[in-house]
């Protein structure tokens, strides 16, 4: 297990490093205690969450299979994303740069990413999904769900938590001299003080002040 | 013990209905019941408001006092339970308050991280509206649970053998559930 753990955090410091070379080294540098610790805070916040539902509907999975289950999950995501550095390093270096009120190419870049990470999780979780089907002998709609339910505790929590580490990328026509580690409760452009506000302003945006 | 309670409850689907339907310990087993719906909500409580950390065990053992007289006059009244006895729908009653205690037991440290991480001034989306979502997920986990139960052993078709009293019953429930919940200044 120790060895899983090694190797889910210095894949995740790797690629949390190229995300955020795109800003400054300080946020790459940041970055490599930052995303790690943004995962490994989600899979021990959600680690009751997880065995409760497994538990509900799956009864043959243990607390320990499920922890090692979700542990893997993270690190193959994990693997997958630091395969993908170079990629995202390549396209950090090569971005054009925001200036002043223009983003540049912070948007595409930055959408890049969450599409590198969709694909990579969701590789990793039909893959413990057939390790669940194959190992523990669960029929596929069981497993799938718990997955599934895995799945939305995940994002639900590490939403909010990676809205509380952020920055992750940050835009960097808008240095400042002392970026804050975590920007925490502050709200973001469209006035979101927490993923879940974020979220619903994308749904329903705000009214823009004239 | 206490992880034992889980076990019983969510995982062990098939003993607990034998343990129920064969009468083995029944009033032993509803007190343990009781208890678990009791002692596992406290730490969703406690995170919630420390000072009325008692708020989510009283929802959901309250709702289910208060409703648990009516399923018992009605099931013997509409002939539904013919064999069965005060403790033994009792125990069914439970499975709901145990297995959403259980939940809620699963989602406080998520809870405890959102409360730690989310401004607490007011907003469109706070930990508050998060925890209504989260207990509104638990009782709904719950109800399942004794569905679940009811479609393990033939033994307790005469239990569903009048959906519509179970499915009023369960609204019922929620109902109150909400109204306890709006009481207690959850919602």
């Amino acid at each position: 297990m120790w060895r899983v753990l090694i190797s889910l955090t210095l894949s995740s410091a790797l690629y949390g490093f190229t995300i955020g070379s795109g800003h400054s080294w300080l946020y790459a540098s940041r970055n490599l205690i930052k995303f790690p610790l943004l995962i490994l805070t989600t899979a021990a916040i959600c680690a009751l969450a997880y065995f409760v539902l497994a538990r509900f509907l799956a009864p043959r999975l243990s607390f320990r299979d499920v922890q090692k289950l979700v542990v893997l999950l993270f690190r193959d995501t994990s693997v997958l994303l630091a395969s993908l550095s170079p990629v995202s390093f390549f396209l950090a270096m090569t971005m054009v740069q925001p200036a002043g009120d223009d983003l540049g190419e912070y948007p595409l870049i930055q959408g890049i990413n969450v599409v590198l990470i969709a694909i990579c999780g969701s590789i990793a979780l039909v893959r413990q999904a057939q390790t669940l089907l194959r190992d523990h002998g669960l029929g596929r709609a069981v497993s799938t769900s718990i997955i599934i339910g895995w799945l939305v505790l995940s994002l639900f929590t590490g939403g909010q938590g990676a809205w509380y580490m952020r920055p992750f990328f940050g835009i960097s026509s808008r240095r400042e001299a002392n970026p804050p580690l975590f920007l925490g409760t502050a709200p973001d452009f469209r006035g979101a003080r927490n993923f879940y506000e974020a979220v619903y302003n994308l749904v329903v945006p705000p009214p823009r002040n004239r | 013990m206490p992880l034992r309670l889980l076990e019983v409850v969510l995982a062990e689907r098939g003993r607990l209905v034998a343990n129920i339907t064969g009468h083995r310990d029944l009033a032993r087993l509803a007190l343990a019941m009781l208890l678990g719906s009791v002692l596992f909500a406290l730490p969703y409580g406690a995170v919630l408001s420390p000072s009325s950390f008692w708020n989510i065990a009283t929802l959901f053992v309250g709702s289910m006092v208060i409703c648990f007289p009516s399923l018992l006059v009605f099931s013997a009244y509409l002939g539904v339970a013919i064999s069965l006895t005060q403790n033994l729908v009792l125990a069914l009653a439970l499975i709901i308050t145990t297995a959403s205690a259980l939940f809620c037991f699963g989602f406080f440290p998520i809870l405890w991280f959102l409360r730690s991480t989310m401004a607490d001034d007011g907003g469109i989306v706070t930990a508050e509206h998060i925890s209504i979502g989260l207990l509104t997920v638990s009782l709904i986990a719950g109800i399942c649970q004794l569905n679940r139960c009811l479609f393990v052993d033939k033994v307790l078709r005469e239990v569903r053998s009048n959906p519509l009293l179970l499915l009023f019953w369960q609204g019922l429930l929620i109902f109150i559930t909400y109204r306890m919940a709006t009481v207690l200044e959850i919602l």
